[in-house]
């Protein structure tokens, strides 16, 4: 129950801090769904940054229950004085999406929540053959996890110097937000990073479909939803307790965010204030976060810079750096102060860099693996990339694509990142063939969400496209 | 048509994993896992050591199913077991959690000028070193 408790107040926290932003209540009454979910993943990583800072002033321990429960009354009270006393833009009061035809929109939903359980099911017995997680979830996030809980004012040592193997240098999200969970339930029992694991992976659909719900009409997020659900390897990733599912999670959010201040105008800047507070999230949650950073950061001025029709640029900038800033000073003082990176592939050198990068034998090696992957990542019995290229095919693309910039940022952001990642893989120090087999997978699969949730902003919606051929 | 094409072969491949994870699951094996029997190993040595502090490791042990380094293997799950105290890959501590299968391994070990301080069963041993 206390578990149960903890998650609800970090949802509660997440929530206000929604509202707060967005300056109305309006937003909630219109998008529930939509703003349930991007409200969980606030309150999830505000609270283990709160987490961190309070270990760091003091270290951890029960007495941080009673100041997030002072931080949601203050944060309750603010946000009853914001709303009562500014009355700000309402949201679009269009009804978002398309209207659907019964019947389709019928037996998606059938099939949509008759995967949804099975999912469940399978998550279910995932979790119960595996209840300390996979590898890294026990080697790494885990074990950090157990320092901050039981090392009470000793935590530090889970930073020692014989650790280097655990990655010390990995950032805190996720060990924090098990180690919080600890601290509420009173014990290390496993149930907390299972249902840690399993809210970021159900998150992450239900922001899916939310978003693509309310962006291109609800068939559209329940498509994308049963697609997510039809990766095997994305349950089966979320149930082993690692990063990379939580890392997706802020990775789509921050993209979703970023296109809903195009698609919905009204207090742009609380969305991308919004934006800026997920995409540093990525980078607390793990260091390929910061490559995300800076990749969205790069598409969208790459996109909006110098565009006439392109108002309110500068102050978007500045509500997103706003957004962004407080979660950059606790990464900064982690990094800076605990735990520095000694990635090997940032402390190898410039000279055998420099040798790597003129070996066209890794490019090469490096493609043919990313292209096997591409097409068998997920576990698929069909791989998914090939049957949405023929869906694409057939579907066609909108005349007009709403939101036509936002949507190529968020393109280009992941063309980066996916681009990031290659150049990792031709620097690597490690074994090559050891490196990509054993990581590949899971960094496209950080990046699989918001895949689906571009393509299907980018493809027809199913309705028009029938009314389309029928006219 | 496209629509079907996309939700069959999403519904392939989930149920193929439902199917597939219930049909390995065994209630029997729930709380036996690995890592589950290896802390269970070491809860005896864990009530004799210090809460925090570095401890030292030596093994004859390799595991299997090793990602990183098969030699490893069961150091690390040592560690995750007996956290928040550090241990280190090294008999170079006062105190040493030794982790072997044969007593062959333990005679080797103590010949290294380490003194057995208790013998907690399964392969388990406290040592320390010889005038610390």
């Amino acid at each position: 129950m206390t578990l149960l408790f903890s998650l609800l107040l970090a949802a509660g926290i997440g929530l206000v801090v929604f509202c707060l932003l967005r300056g109305d209540l309006h937003t909630i009454r219109f998008y529930p769904w939509l703003c349930f979910w991007l409200s969980l993943g606030l309150g999830l990583g505000i609270t283990s940054g709160g987490l961190f800072v309070w270990s760091i002033l003091f270290h951890p321990s029960a007495g941080y229950i009673l100041a997030e429960l002072g931080l949601l009354a203050a944060l309750a009270v603010a946000l009853l004085y914001r709303v009562t006393t500014k009355t700000l833009a309402a949201p679009s009061q269009t009804q978002p999406g398309h209207a659907s035809g019964w019947g389709s929109s019928a037996l998606l939903h059938a099939f949509f929540y008759g995967l949804l359980i099975s999912s469940l099911v399978s998550f279910t017995f995932l979790s119960a053959a595996k209840p300390h997680g996979g590898w890294d979830a026990w080697a790494i996030w885990n074990l950090r996890a157990r320092f901050l809980f039981l090392g009470g004012e000793r935590w530090l040592d889970g930073f020692s110097g014989a650790l280097g193997w655990s990655h010390p240098d990995y950032p805190l999200l996720l060990p924090g937000l098990v180690a919080r969970a600890w601290i509420y339930a009173g014990q290390n029992t496993v149930i907390a990073p299972t249902l840690i694991g399993m809210l970021f992976t159900f998150a992450t659909l239900g922001l899916l479909v939310s978003s693509l719900g309310v962006l291109r009409g609800k068939s559209q997020g329940l498509i994308a939803g049963i697609v997510l659900m039809g990766t095997p390897f994305f349950l089966e990733h979320g149930a082993s307790q690692q990063a990379d599912i939580p890392l997706g999670f802020y990775i789509l959010a921050t993209l979703v965010l970023v296109c809903l201040a195009e698609h919905l105008p009204a207090g742009k800047n609380s969305w991308m204030a919004l934006a800026g507070v997920t995409a540093g999230f990525t980078a607390w949650t793990k260091n390929e976060g910061l490559l995300f950073l800076t990749s969205v950061i790069a598409a969208r001025l790459a996109v909006t810079v110098g565009r006439k029709e392109h108002r309110g640029g500068p102050s978007q900038w500045l509500f997103f750096t706003l957004g962004l800033l407080p979660i950059v000073a606790i990464f900064s003082y982690f990094k800076l102060r605990l735990a520095p990176f000694n990635d090997p592939l940032l402390t190898q050198g410039w000279q055998p860099a420099i040798g790597k990068l003129g070996d066209l034998s890794r490019y090469l090696q490096v493609w043919k693996a990313l292209l096997w992957e591409l097409g068998s990542f997920g576990n698929w019995i069909i791989p998914l990339p090939l049957v949405l290229a023929c869906y694409a095919l057939v579907m066609g693309k909108p005349s007009q694509i709403k939101g036509r910039q936002e949507v190529g940022a968020a393109v280009g952001a992941l063309f980066l990142v996916l681009v990031g990642y290659f150049l990792v893989y031709v620097l690597t120090p490690d074994n090559l063939d050891w490196h990509l087999k054993t990581s590949l997978a899971r960094l496209l699969l950080q990046l699989w969400p918001s895949f689906i949730f571009v393509f299907f902003l980018l493809v027809n919606p199913v309705e028009p496209a029938i009314a389309d051929r029928a006219s | 048509m496209a629509v079907v094409l996309v939700v069959f072969s999403a519904l392939l491949s989930n149920f193929k994993l439902v199917f597939e994870t219930a049909t390995a699951f065994d209630a029997e094996r729930l709380g036996k896992d690995r890592i589950t029997l290896h802390a269970s190993r070491l809860e005896r040595v864990k009530k004799a050591l210090p809460r925090h502090g570095t401890v030292g490791y030596i093994s004859d042990l390799k595991a299997d199913d090793i990602r990183f380094d098969p030699g490893f293997g069961e150091y690390y799950l040592t560690q995750y077991a007996l956290a928040p105290l550090v241990v280190a890959y090294s008999s170079d501590q006062p105190l040493v959690v030794g982790n072997f299968r044969g007593a062959a391994s333990v005679a080797s070990a103590t010949l290294r000028n380490m003194v057995v301080t208790k013998d907690f069963g399964n392969g388990i041993l406290l040592f320390h070193r010889e005038g610390k």
